[in-house]
């Protein structure tokens, strides 16, 4: 069964005199468990893919359609449900929250509410998933005490806690040297392997690309699947 | 972590972010609470006032110069009608102290006896703190008016009241003068009832407690008083039933005795002519009673003969026998006849004493025909034809009359001596009782007895029987319940609280405008959390809840905290408006009060405000897309384009235009501040499009200016928020000092508020009809200094309270003050502003129409009366009776505010028994007002007279409406003050978050300097746009005001407060820079 169906999809932002193009006719599909990796060049339109594939923005045409369900005529709160339920999202700027701990950043999916799981129970998983990104040691500090890879592992630590289907991650090495990208790299993969969550990463580099393997490329708003 | 603790530690990390939001909201509390605890406090005070002023008085009956039995009070008391009740003698009269000389006119004399204590508000006073015999008490105003210190003597002198208004002819001595002295014994203060006082006013009265019996002997009054109070609980027609079964005839002022030579009972009155309204009711009762006037002939002449000073009888003769049918002429006695050699068919001549509409005694001739003799014996020669006129009843011979009129003493014979030591007041003539009304009657009355035949009823009978028909209010009585119109009047007619939070309006406005600004450059600093809570799952009704929670308890708290700032707020506002009474000898004398409800209303108020702000502000951010707050993206997003923004700026404009031109319809200054303000909104508007239009328009070049442009627009509402409160501090403050009222030096001139008049008497005693060898255009009987006075201009002062705006007081009737307007028609004095459709712009209106008219200062009908022209106000006549005064015409701005002018003729009509003229007019002369102050005041020493000069007035009148424009301009300014903060958070802000933006400059090698430029070109347009903007719309405002005079006065200040206004924006502008400017130019450092 196919987790991403994407059919004819395409995102125009108006600006005052023009509208700008982004993606025209966009089709992807997807299977439970893959990992694959969208690469282009800068203003091509992948951070916008991802904000529509994780329901941040909605898309101009066509439709999106995660684990069997259409998600591009979600209402805002609808959104964040669905969100919150089915999806992680790691961003390049990890965007920890200052004023919390590392743990309670890694638990912030929870303020949603309604969690079948028990407080304890996501408090033991983020745990968890703190100690199998390598942050056990850190878990009662503040984000400004953390190195950019640590910030990072934090995010997709938090990205993991509702135990997604889909995982998206932008940019997630960016801001990273080669060593830490080697290993969130790992992370990721490791994590899709032992989660088997569907992973989407979108990368301008090209050996993280190949790491995770599948690629495709965005260009002129489609997307083009790129041989190995 | 629940959303609570989530919340909470937002609050706690960000609380230095949200110090600003809580300063505001202090400020915005403090001035909102303070405004309302003013309110209360005035309120308050008020009704402490009158409760200090009333005591325990439910009711009152009310004699003022009718006199009643002091007695009245124990029947009342011994029927168990009320709780408790007191009689109390109040006269007005002038107080010296005996060491220093000083004096003060005016001062209210309360007789008391012990039982006057038991109505004070404090607890019941001991015996022993009754005023002794030989003691005064004297009220704190008192003593301290007249600096008294320890073991004082103080002398009052008081006119001694006659039983008959003295202005009436007949009423004897015009004006006797009497002196009391005695130590002061005690100072009273509230608790001890030293505000004791019937007027409604919140200013005390200067009073002296004397005790009663002592007050009465010096007065010839024993056993008199004129004023009861009351302690009831019963309701008025219950309790006026009550007074009605205790009076007796004595307190209407009437006796009944026996004539028997008529064969009649005669019923007298001591005011010797009886009130009108009294013979109406004693001739509906005993129809057969038979009235008899009779009056002094000054000469009675024929055949070149005269007989002076003679009594003349007016009857019919139902009630004279002797004149055998209906008389064709006189009937004289035959003493008479012998005298003058008169007999029938003849004519003779009468002189006699009448007073003229302008109430000067005039001798007045009437011819008579001669149609009888009657012998002097039988009931034509009983003495008890004549009333017991004052000063001549008792009178040992003619030339000791004192009737109150000219006696030539040279002109009284031996015979005459002779014939009034055989006959007394016996008439030497009878008239008919028609001829006798057309030459005696006057306002007072017309008869002088109602002879009620013995066939009809006995003495005793007609004594029963007028007792039953009599009523206190026929005889002039009036019962007012004092208590509950106390507390109503207590209820201010300027709603404080609302004209304290309109002043505060703007700077209120100004305060949650800068808190909006600071709460939204909070959440803009929390974009990205914000995204990333959305993009987490949060759904976003969730993330609006937590930022309101934190919001609310950042403003929660700076309400409590603004609470407490409040208090002290308070205390400062009341003590700016304690300013205008100085009255109150510069107590402290508002108390602080706060009501929990309004405390919890005002509280409640302001947060709701406050959380419908922080709400639209949440709303906003919620409302962007979680992509783009997660890119921290602080951006406007534009709505309206450029073209629509100018077509708003063309409709405001359009919108001031039609203002203008509607100027007819709503009046000058109502349409040119409107017009103002639209023309404010287009500017704002004006601005806005030039913002837009400067970003969107093709670059020509970059430049410091092009940058400094292009960062003014890139968050349009950041910079309109601080351009709109400068605009609208300008507009606000400008406008309103246009609207400063300067002392007037015009008052010369007829058509000034002075009326040409340059001095304000106020007299203790009324000046009555004027004194032998008193001129008529001498009034204040100045004597030998009257010629250095120009014009007197005499005013009674009718029934009502001081409605002027030093009264806070809720006043429904205003003092009314009556005059001769023909005479102010002539003069065409004082200006009218406007009168009744259909009305002569003129005095003379006030003598037309079917209803007693009034003019009044258009600031006390606006203000306290709230009343449109045509109104009627209901005043009660002499006799309890309603009648309305209708309000016909307005006077701008005159020495008149607080009292409504009447007619004199009108007055009259419905209070014949109204007092002499106590407030005169006067034209200085050459010497100036202030001379001719000192010199009335050394004249007129002995009557107590209050001089002041009317520019004096006008000035204390104008000094209160700039006390309330120098409170707004208090407010107004600290609102700009706020404002101009705004614009240096703005600058700091701006700076702050720009700060890469200049390290990128700096990295390409752009001098700091050009930084700098950027940044003062920035400030420089909104602090020139604000000021523009703002000055332009009041100029326009202000146009009436400029052109009613004062215009340099007025645009000097006005100058004065836009330079202050400018110089304070570039200060705040300035310190916001300095904060942040080393941080932006070392953030240059760090990307280096």
């Amino acid at each position: 069964m196919a987790m991403i169906e994407v059919a004819g999809l395409s995102k125009i932002y108006e600006t005052p005199g023009e509208a700008l193009r982004v993606l025209e006719g966009l089709e992807l599909v997807l299977a439970a468990g893959e990992a694959v990796a969208i690469v282009g060049p800068s203003g091509s339109g992948k951070t916008t893919l991802l904000n529509l594939l994780g329901a941040l923005d909605r898309p101009s045409g066509g439709s999106i359609r995660i684990g069997g369900q259409d998600i591009s005529g979600l209402s805002a709160a609808e959104a964040a449900r669905f969100r919150n339920r089915s999806l992680g999202l790691v961003f390049q700027q990890h965007h920890l929250l200052p004023q919390l701990s590392v743990l309670e950043n890694v638990l912030v999916p929870r303020l949603a509410g309604d969690w079948e799981e028990s407080a304890a129970a996501s408090e033991k998983r983020a745990r968890d998933l703190l100690e199998k990104v390598g942050l056990e040691q850190r878990l009662q500090h503040l984000p400004w005490q953390l190195s950019g890879g640590e910030k990072l592992r934090a995010g997709v630590a938090r990205a993991l806690l509702n135990r997604p289907r889909l995982l998206l991650a932008d940019e997630p090495t960016g801001l990273l040297d080669q060593a830490a990208t080697e290993r969130v790299a790992d992370l990721l993969l490791q994590l899709n392997r032992d989660e088997g969550v569907t992973m989407i990463v979108v990368t301008h580099n090209a050996a993280l690309a190949r790491k995770i393997g599948r690629t495709f490329e965005l260009s002129q708003g489609m997307l083009r699947e790129v041989a190995r | 972590m629940s959303g609570l603790a989530f919340m909470l530690r937002g609050l706690w990390f960000f609380r230095r972010s949200y110090l600003g939001v809580l300063a505001g909201s202090a400020l915005g509390a403090m001035i909102l609470l303070g405004a309302l605890m003013a309110g209360d406090s005035v309120k308050q005070t008020l009704r402490q006032v009158a409760s200090a002023r009333l005591g325990k008085v439910d009711a009152v009956l009310v004699g003022g110069d009718r006199f009643f039995r002091s007695a009245l009070a124990d029947d009342l008391a011994s029927r168990g009608a009320v709780a408790t009740v007191a009689p109390v003698l109040v006269v007005k009269a002038t107080a010296s102290v005996q060491r220093s000389g000083r004096s003060l006119g005016g001062v209210q004399v309360v007789g008391v006896e012990r039982r006057f204590w038991q109505f004070g508000p404090g607890a019941v006073s001991a015996e022993g703190e009754v005023p002794q015999a030989r003691e005064f008490f004297v009220n704190e105003h008192l003593a301290r008016s007249l600096e008294l210190g320890s073991n004082e003597t103080l002398v009052l002198r008081f006119e001694k009241p006659g039983m008959i208004a003295r202005d009436a002819p007949l009423a004897g001595k015009a004006a006797e003068l009497v002196a009391l002295r005695g130590g002061v014994g005690a100072v009273c203060g509230d608790e001890r009832f030293g505000r004791f006082s019937l007027e409604t006013t919140q200013l005390p009265q200067a009073t002296v407690f004397v005790p009663l019996e002592r007050l009465q002997q010096a007065l010839g009054l024993a056993g008199k008083a004129n004023l009861l109070l009351l302690k009831t609980r019963k309701e008025h027609a219950e309790l006026l039933g009550e007074i009605t079964r205790s009076c007796t005839l004595a307190d209407y002022g009437l006796t009944v005795g026996d004539v028997p030579l008529a064969k009649a009972a005669e019923i007298r009155s001591a005011r010797i002519f009886f009130d009108r309204k009294v013979a109406a009711v004693i001739q509906q009762r005993f129809p057969a009673a038979q009235p008899v006037i009779t009056y002094m002939a000054n000469t009675l002449a024929a055949n070149g003969k005269a007989t002076p000073y003679s009594m003349v009888t007016a009857v019919a003769a139902a009630a004279a026998p002797f004149l055998a049918g209906p008389l064709d002429g006189v009937v004289v006695n035959n003493w008479l006849a012998e005298d003058l050699g008169v007999g029938p068919g003849q004519e003779l001549t009468l002189d006699y004493y009448a007073l003229d509409a302008a109430n000067r005694l005039v001798e007045r001739s009437a011819r008579l025909p001669v149609a009888g003799v009657v012998p002097l014996t039988g009931l034509a020669a009983d003495p008890r034809w004549m009333p017991d006129f004052p000063g001549v009843a008792s009178a040992e011979k003619t030339a000791d009359w004192d009737a109150g009129v000219p006696i030539d003493a040279k002109r009284i014979r031996a015979k005459d001596e002779a014939y009034w030591d055989a006959q007394r007041g016996t008439p030497k003539l009878f008239m008919s009782l028609e001829k006798g009304r057309e030459l005696f009657g006057n306002r007072w009355g017309e008869f002088t007895a109602l002879r009620v035949p013995a066939s009809v009823a006995a003495r005793d009978a007609v004594a029963a029987g007028l007792l039953e028909s009599l009523t206190p209010a026929v005889a002039g009585l009036v019962l007012r319940d004092v208590g509950g119109q106390a507390q109503a009047a207590a209820a201010s007619p300027v709603d404080f609280a609302g004209l304290l939070l309109g002043m505060s309006l703007f700077l209120m406005a100004a305060a949650v405008a800068l808190t909006a600004m600071l709460f939204r450059f909070h959440i803009e600093q929390r974009n990205r959390e914000s995204g990333l809570l959305a993009a987490l799952g949060i759904a976003p009704g969730k993330v609006l809840r937590w930022r309101l929670l934190e919001g609310l308890c950042v403003v929660a708290a700076g309400s409590g905290i603004g609470a407490l700032l409040a208090v002290a707020y308070t205390r400062v506002l009341l003590g700016l408006l304690e300013t205008i009474w100085s009255g109150t000898g510069g107590q402290r004398w508002f108390r602080f009060h706060v009501e929990v409800g309004t405390l919890a209303g005002g509280i409640t108020g302001f947060v709701g405000l406050m959380m419908l702000v922080i709400w639209l502000v949440t709303r906003k951010q919620a409302r962007q897309s979680v992509s783009v707050r997660l890119a921290a993206g602080s951006e406007e997003v534009r709505r309206v384009r450029p073209r629509r923004v100018a077509w708003w700026a063309a409709g405001w404009g359009m919108a001031g235009v039609a203002a203008l031109a509607g100027s007819g319809v709503m009046g000058m200054a109502g349409a040119f501040f409107l017009a103002g303000f639209m023309f404010l909104l287009a500017g704002l508007a004006l601005y806005q499009w030039r913002l837009r239009w400067r970003v969107a328009a093709a670059c020509d070049g970059l430049s410091a200016r092009r940058l400094a442009e292009l960062n003014c627009g890139r968050r349009t509402t950041r910079s309109l928020v601080v351009v709109g409160s400068l605009a609208s501090g300008v507009f606000l403050v400008v406008a309103v000092a246009a609207f400063r009222k300067h002392d007037g030096d015009a008052w010369q001139e007829r058509g000034s508020g002075a009326g040409g008049f340059g001095l304000w008497v106020e007299t203790t005693h009324p000046a009555n009809r004027g004194k032998p060898g008193q001129t008529a255009d001498d009034p204040l009987d100045l004597g030998s200094a009257r010629d250095h006075f120009g014009r007197v201009l005499p005013m009674r002062v009718g029934p009502g309270d001081d409605a002027s705006c030093f009264n806070l007081n809720n006043v429904t009737r205003p003092r009314l003050l009556a005059t001769e307007v023909a005479a102010l028609a002539k003069l065409g004095a004082f200006p009218i502003k406007q009168v009744l459709p259909g009305c002569v712009k003129s005095w003379d209106c006030l003598r037309e129409g079917g209803v007693m008219r009034a003019f009044v200062d258009e600031t006390t009908l606006m203000w306290v009366l709230k009343k449109q022209l045509g109104e009627r106000l209901i005043y009660q006549d002499e006799w309890g009776r309603d009648f309305p005064v209708e309000l016909a015409g307005t006077l701008d701005g005159t020495v008149f505010q607080g009292s409504l002018v009447v007619d004199e003729a009108r007055l009259l009509q419905h209070y014949p028994s109204a007092e002499g003229p106590r407030l005169f007019l006067v034209e200085s002369g050459g010497g100036g007002p202030a001379a001719g102050r000192a010199e009335l005041q050394r004249v007129l020493a002995d009557q107590g007279a209050a001089v002041s000069t009317t520019s004096e007035r006008l000035a204390a009148f104008n000094g209160v409406e700039n006390t309330y424009i120098a409170i707004f301009h208090l407010l107004g300014g600290l609102g700009v003050l706020v404002g101009s903060a705004g614009l240096g958070l703005l600058t700091a802000r701006n700076l702050h978050e720009r700060r890469y933006e200049f390290a990128i400059l700096h990295t390409l090698g752009v001098p700091g300097d050009v930084v700098r430029r950027v940044v003062r070109i920035e400030t420089g347009q909104f602090i020139r746009w604000g000021l523009g903007i703002g000055l332009v719309a009041a100029l326009v405002a202000i146009v009436p005001a400029l052109s009613t005079g004062g215009i340099a006065r007025s645009l000097a200040w006005i100058g004065l407060l836009v330079a202050v206004i400018a110089a304070n924006a570039w200060f705040w502008s300035w310190l916001g820079y300095r904060r942040q400017i080393r941080s932006a130019l070392s953030a240059t450092r760090e990307f280096d």
